[in-house]
């Protein structure tokens, strides 16, 4: 092979990539976004854009690594919801905010936990033990809340509303933390041996049980990780309101999913990275901003999440085709 | 008229295997024709072909002289033939009646007629005589009641053309017995009947006439009357085996006692005891279902055993999951190498690496060079064919899925003792199938005891140095490769 073949494959190694049509077809969106409003672009917009993004963004890492590893959780939305309303009133009742956040953060480990064991001791389908926990949880926020906020005053916890409201120039502060979470991730799962078992276990439990890999032990992991960022989710965006809401974010894990499935995470697991859930996330939240941005009513961005999805969908399709089709050819 | 069915020189090929080579019979009516081969003879093939689930290469089915060619199951049931399968194909969920009147729930303007439905299933049951009604919910009767039901769905339609692939084998004697009385009153209705069996006592008790299949061609038709089991058994075997075996160079030196299994008990196995010792090839032989692969997912911790004793070089051992028999030394490739063996959506590499996957860690992350050097190095001893260690194994060939999880377990950085290759040249082409057996002799001079499980009885017979037979979950022979011969491990395997 010359050096100049290698160059060509290397080239075509990036185009041909899943991610790369990925970017392309954001850059697009945001330049006609950018057309319709020229404040698309403007500093201020774009840190609204990640304001909107980083609870997204971050159940997207949990249940990116989850799909991988060949399950779901339909949970995670109201775990963070429920954290944010349990931080929330530890730091009324004068708790300190670092054990506050251990607490919340240890509650996150538990419904993990609970999950992991109902879905592998006791082998519940995932959808459907997920969702009951997850309609528990949204009951029980607002039962204890009697369905009101939970205010956190400034003048006691500013150091814990630091958290959720400063920013770097654009870079808000829980999306930094967003972005971290999405970069730890993603080096997890590309080069550790852990992130392989993952890739591995989600692309078949079976073959890769009998190759010395425990399943029931990953797939654990997993659903704990995932609680735990939830209740960071959760922690943040109480930071952010200053308050706990027993209904803000609980629906936010289906737009974590969307993400990761736009992404190029497949549902049936084994593949997917971080980086394009990155590209998913931006995807889904600057077209919902900039159709909001272009004067389109506020319930368009429901409509526009769901096309975003039917055009991945179909992207998929058309890729996996001309895939198999090469492959005959190439016979 | 007498009913007449015809194969006309029926071909039909799969990927590296010619199932049925120009087969032609035919079976009449008034009478029962039973099928007899060794696994991979072709019968199942012949009967789903006959079904309509796949279609011939070449040649075609007549009915009474009328050419028909079945594009679907439907179109084969219109014809007024029935094939009952092995694998039951019944709603579990759903009710006796629901079941045997799947295709014609006598809906009045759409809505099932209840009564109607229950008073003809009770007739039907009433003939069959068992202990069930109309109302039970199938999922919940016993496997003899559900194979009961299945043979009543066919019974029902009336077709003319019967077909019965292994119906006995979950029955009790008691429903054996009224089987076969409904099997002999079709007869008398003039109904063709195809009858396929192991079982050799049932077939000189049931059948007329015997059909005679060996590795896709037709051996011989024979009258039951005027043969016995020695002639069938004779029939059924005896075939030209090449140079395959005689170019083999084979492992010479057995060492000590490597893995000794005593009186193991496991939900599909009993008191199974076996040694085998290093640089052995131990061979498997048995029908399929026979037991053996269960066996050895019981030894490799994959199943939980009931009771027994396993000793790995001496020790006793006990595998809670497969990840501690790997640990101990013991590597299985599965039987099914695309549902258990490989993750298809992954690279040969990522295949490869699996169980080592700790040992080749550089810091914190994966090191890709040590990775990339292990399954270049399995790309290379077994010649795998793939541009790159990057290809996604669900583009391989069958042979060359074989080496990679070959090239998995007998890396460098494994420690296999004992490799348990179950059919490892299922679907794979000839050429291949004498690398794997030289592969598989090359394991067994560096010490390793290979355990050979194969349907196939002259490899399993050439290549192992010693052979096991199984049959019905027991093993029910022992003979070295100098005793063995086709006739004697067919015996073992099927005659009680």
């Amino acid at each position: 092979m010359t050096d100049n073949d290698k160059s060509g494959s290397v080239i075509k190694k990036i185009t041909g990539a899943k991610e790369f049509t990925l970017v392309v077809i954001w850059a697009v969106l945001v330049l006609v976004l950018w057309l319709l409003n020229r404040n698309f672009l403007s500093p201020g917009n774009i840190r609204s854009i990640f304001n909107s993004a980083f609870v997204i963004g971050i159940l997207a890492v949990g249940l990116s690594c989850l799909l991988i590893g060949g399950k779901i959780d339909l949970s995670s939305g109201n775990t963070g919801m429920l954290a944010g309303v349990l931080i929330s009133i530890l730091l009324r009742d004068g708790v300190h905010w670092v054990p506050a956040i251990l607490i919340t953060l240890a509650f996150g480990a538990v419904t993990g936990a609970v999950n992991a064991f109902f879905v592998n001791g006791l082998k519940f389908a995932p959808f459907i033990s997920t969702l009951a926990v997850s309609s528990i949880y949204g009951g029980v926020a607002l039962v204890i809340t009697n369905s009101a906020n939970i205010p956190v005053s400034s003048q006691d916890h500013d150091w814990f509303l630091a958290l959720g409201t400063k920013s770097f120039g654009v870079l808000p502060v829980p999306f930094l933390i967003a972005l971290v979470l999405l970069a730890v991730y993603g080096g997890v799962l590309w080069g550790t041996g852990f992130g392989r078992r993952v890739y591995m276990t989600g692309g078949n439990a079976n073959a890769a049980r009998l190759a010395g890999i425990n399943p029931v032990k990953i797939t654990s992991i997993l659903f704990v990780n995932n609680s735990v960022i939830a209740s960071v989710a959760g922690i943040l965006f109480a930071a952010f309101m200053k308050m706990g809401s027993p209904i803000a974010i609980s629906g936010s894990d289906l737009d974590g999913i969307t993400a990761a499935i736009l992404g190029g995470v497949a549902f049936t697991g084994g593949s997917g990275n971080m980086f394009g859930v990155f590209i998913g996330l931006m995807m889904l939240t600057s077209f919902q901003n900039g159709l909001l941005m272009a004067g389109l009513d506020s319930y368009y961005q429901v409509v526009a999440k769901g096309l975003l999805l039917i055009g991945a969908l179909i992207l998929d399709y058309y890729r996996e085709n001309a895939r198999l089709r090469a492959l005959k050819a190439g016979k | 008229m007498e009913k007449l069915l015809e194969f006309k020189n029926i071909s039909k090929a799969f990927p590296g295997v010619q199932a049925l080579d120009n087969v032609s019979f035919s079976a009449r009516g008034g009478a029962v024709s039973a099928l007899l081969g060794e696994n991979g003879a072709g019968k199942s093939t012949l009967l789903k072909i006959l079904s309509g689930d796949i279609q011939p290469d070449a040649g075609s089915v007549c009915i009474d002289g009328e050419d028909r060619r079945f594009a679907s199951p439907y179109q084969s049931i219109k014809a007024s033939v029935s094939v009952i399968y092995q694998e039951r194909q019944l709603l579990g969920a759903m009710n006796v009646m629901e079941n045997v009147f799947l295709d014609d729930l006598h809906e009045k303007f759409g809505i099932v007629n209840r009564s109607e439905l229950k008073r003809k299933t009770q007739e039907i049951i009433d003939i069959f005589e068992l202990p069930v009604k109309p109302t039970d919910i199938v999922g919940r009767l016993s496997v003899a009641h559900q194979q009961m039901i299945e043979i009543m769905k066919a019974y029902r339609r009336g077709s003319d053309i019967i077909a019965f692939d292994e119906p006995t084998a979950p029955l009790t004697d008691k429903e054996i017995a009224i089987l076969f009385k409904l099997i002999r009153e079709l007869k008398e209705r003039g109904k063709i009947i195809l009858y396929v069996s192991h079982r050799m006592a049932e077939i000189f008790q049931i059948t007329d006439d015997i059909i005679v299949l060996k590795d896709g061609q037709l051996v011989t038709t024979l009258r039951t009357s005027g043969t016995n089991e020695r002639e069938l058994v004779k029939a059924m075997v005896g075939r030209d085996i090449g140079d395959t075996y005689s170019n083999l160079k084979r492992n010479e030196i057995m060492g000590d006692v490597l893995l000794e299994v005593k009186n193991l008990e496991t939900d599909y196995v009993h008191d199974v005891s076996f040694e085998l010792r290093r640089g052995e090839v131990l061979g498997f032989a048995g029908l399929v279902g026979a037991g053996r692969t269960e066996v050895m997912r019981a030894v490799f911790g994959a199943d939980p055993i009931i009771s027994g004793e396993i000793k790995l070089e001496g020790k006793p051992v006990r595998f809670k999951k497969p990840k501690d028999a790997i640990g101990s030394g013991i590597a299985l490739c599965p039987e099914d190498r695309k549902d258990q063996g490989l993750i298809l959506g992954r690279s040969i590499r990522d295949n490869v690496s699996i169980p080592v996957l700790s040992k080749l860690k550089r810091g914190l992350f994966m090191s890709y060079r040590a990775e990339e050097a292990l399954a270049a190095e399995a790309v290379r001893k077994y010649s795998i064919r793939t541009p790159s260690t990057d290809k996604r194994t669900v583009e391989l060939s069958g042979g060359n899925q074989q080496k990679t999880i070959l090239g998995r377990w007998t890396s460098d950085k494994m420690v296999t003792k004992v490799l348990i290759l179950d059919e490892p040249t299922k679907g794979i082409d000839v050429g291949t199938k004498a690398e794997v057996y030289q592969m598989i002799h090359d394991f067994a001079a560096t010490g390793i005891g290979v355990i050979f499980i194969s349907s196939e009885l002259p490899e399993v017979l050439n290549v192992s140095d010693n052979i096991i037979v199984m049959q019905n979950g027991r093993v029910t022979g022992r003979v070295s490769r100098q005793e063995a011969t086709e006739e004697l491990v067919v015996a073992m395997s099927m005659l009680e």
